[in-house]
């Protein structure tokens, strides 16, 4: 059998189990946490994992499980809005581009090229520097950097799509170009879009993960995966607890996802 | 050549065109420049006079030119969080050999660790070992660099003693430690590529192993790893030529983070530390360096390309 070509195969069952476990946590993290996230404690200052505090407490004695379950939904929260951003905008451009063609076609793809060539980090950092750091720009910042990566998709697509015979019949009854792109061409790029928003929500997630640890992204006493990492660093000798449970969490959401996505590419 | 001349031309436009990207990106920022360089003490007098001697007072296309003009000679004016002593340049000149090693050192552990690994596990194929290939690469690609930085400190560092976290040496004042240290920040950016690198590699070796003429040689006798060797590997390299540029630029974007993590006076935080600043000249000037990188390693890679794979010119 050629490896990957089964959608259930073991790699795709781990990503979803994976997955679940993640989103689990996080969701119950919005409603329930053991203890206050943000609750400090100065007697319970860097004590190791226990059965009272499964992932242990940080330098200001918070509860850590607690802050990596609020934490985490703040980076779900921004990771999301990224996307949402990000594809809804490229989907756009994606689909004009894609089904018009022409000058504006190659405007904006060599746009595109241009800024897919560049460390998305790079580009996120120049954003900072003018409007500022805070969730809100870090959603604005990254969405706008990852609309080449989504349109690029969506272009390929609707080159394809437009071509087919179920387009041409919409045509010929009458249906407008708008109507063409986005009630008959875009519902069937989903194929290849599901598994490019899996992909563009890790990105955003070690995106954020990476501008927080700089202190460019959630400011605190905000916590998000990225924030608590950098706060982490500061305690490695002492407490190196504060930085596993973070990190592993960044870790598993993008395992994951790219291996539900990876599955889902193989599905043809 | 006339390939060639087509990519230079891009690459100039290229070029222009980051360069009036970094300059319009920070003339949208609200705030006087005059007057975040003389203090607010400063009268209307001096304001003006600082304004004639800048050129701000000038338009904004004139502007840009002057700061072109000045760039292209290295000058990037001075740095505003050193109270306007220390030239950018020269600000600049230090951090960038300590990230241009630690670039350097990722890229060639990456290509060292990475085409063996990569020919290794394309050789043998069984569902299983698949699995459990793809598996391990999707658990490192999944490692944030910073993190990986961290564990390694953790490791190596403070439980095996193999290095001092933060000890880092100056290249110019014991060559050897400095290496020697650096070989741990380069492992944290080059590992979660490596793991790129091999799954790219690999699907490039066993799609070109499905072509008609390595099944032909294998037909006729020839081995698996005679075939892989003599005649599949040739060609399933060049598309990781095009991969490995990319990330080099990706490298880039590692060492920002990474030299947060090992504490080292790179242009990564640099970078960082003028952004928390507000010190616009060294934040334009590390971009417009940065992105110019990419851009000219880009065109090298394009034309190592056509070189290498003549369909590209004449296709």
């Amino acid at each position: 059998m050629q490896p990957g070509k089964n959608k259930h195969d073991f790699n795709y069952i781990l990503g979803l189990s994976i997955t679940s476990l993640v989103l689990l946590v996080v969701l119950t993290g919005f409603f329930y946490t053991p203890y206050d996230p943000n609750k400090m404690d100065a007697a319970l200052r860097n004590s190791p994992p226990s059965l009272l505090h499964l992932f242990g407490t940080d330098n200001f004695g918070r509860d850590i499980l607690s802050r990596v379950m609020k934490g985490a939904g703040t980076t779900y929260i921004i990771a999301v809005s990224i996307v949402f951003v990000g594809a809804s905008l490229g989907t756009i451009v994606g689909a004009l581009t894609g089904y018009f063609g022409g000058w504006f076609d190659e405007a904006i793809m060599r746009l595109n090229d241009v800024l897919t060539s560049f460390p998305s980090i790079l580009l996120a950092l120049v954003f900072v520097s003018v409007f500022g750091p805070g969730s809100y720009n870090i959603i604005l910042a990254l969405g706008i950097i990852f609309v080449p990566s989504y349109a690029r998709v969506v272009r390929s697509e609707f080159i394809v799509l437009k071509e087919r015979d179920f387009v041409k019949n919409a045509k010929l009854m009458g249906a407008g170009n708008f109507r063409i792109m986005f009630v008959h061409i875009l519902p069937n790029t989903g194929r290849v879009l599901i598994p490019s928003l899996l992909i563009g929500f890790n990105n955003a997630v070690l995106a954020e993960a990476g501008l927080s640890f700089l202190g460019l992204g959630v400011q605190p006493p905000q916590a998000s995966l990225g924030r608590m990492l950098s706060e982490a660093q500061g305690y490695l000798l002492d407490s190196p607890w504060y930085a596993i449970a973070p990190g592993v969490m960044i870790i598993l959401t993008v395992l994951g996802f790219s291996l539900i996505s990876g599955g889902l590419a193989n599905e043809k | 050549m006339k390939y060639t001349v087509k990519k230079f031309i891009s690459l100039v436009v290229s070029l222009l065109f980051t360069s009036i990207l970094t300059f319009a990106a920070f003339q949208v920022i609200p705030g006087d420049s005059a007057l975040s360089a003389l203090g607010i003490d400063a009268t209307e007098e001096q304001l003006e006079e600082y304004r004639e001697e800048m050129g701000l007072n000038k338009s904004l296309p004139v502007r840009y030119l002057n700061w072109l003009k000045n760039a292209l000679r290295g000058d990037f004016g001075y740095s505003s969080q050193y109270r306007m002593q220390i030239k950018v340049s020269a600000l600049i000149g230090d951090r960038l050999i300590v990230t241009a090693w630690l670039a350097v050192l990722s890229f060639l552990l990456i290509v060292a660790v990475s085409i063996p690994l990569g020919i290794l596990s394309a050789l043998k194929k069984n569902y299983i070992l698949d699995s459990l290939i793809t598996l391990v690469n999707q658990v490192f690609m999944s490692v944030p660099s910073f993190f990986l930085g961290m564990m390694i400190t953790l490791v190596f560092g403070i439980i095996l003693k193999w290095f001092t976290p933060g000890s880092y040496v100056n290249p110019w004042e014991n060559f050897r430690l400095f290496l020697r240290f650096m070989i741990f920040p380069a492992a944290a950016v080059a590992i979660p590529r490596i793991a790129m690198v091999v799954k790219f590699l690999r699907s490039s070796l066993l799609r070109e192993m499905e072509l008609d003429y390595a099944r032909t040689a294998k037909s006729k006798g020839m081995s698996n790893i005679r075939v892989l060797f003599r005649h599949v590997l040739k060609n399933a390299l060049i598309p990781v030529i095009t991969f490995l540029a990319m990330i080099l630029a990706d490298i880039l974007a590692g060492a920002i983070l990474v030299e947060q993590v090992f504490n080292l006076p790179g242009l990564g935080r640099l970078l960082v530390s003028s952004i928390a600043n507000r010190d616009y000249a060294v934040v334009q000037a590390i971009i417009l360096y940065s992105a110019s990188v990419v851009i000219i390693i880009n065109f090298f890679v394009d034309l190592i390309y056509q070189w290498i794979d003549p369909r590209v010119r004449t296709g």
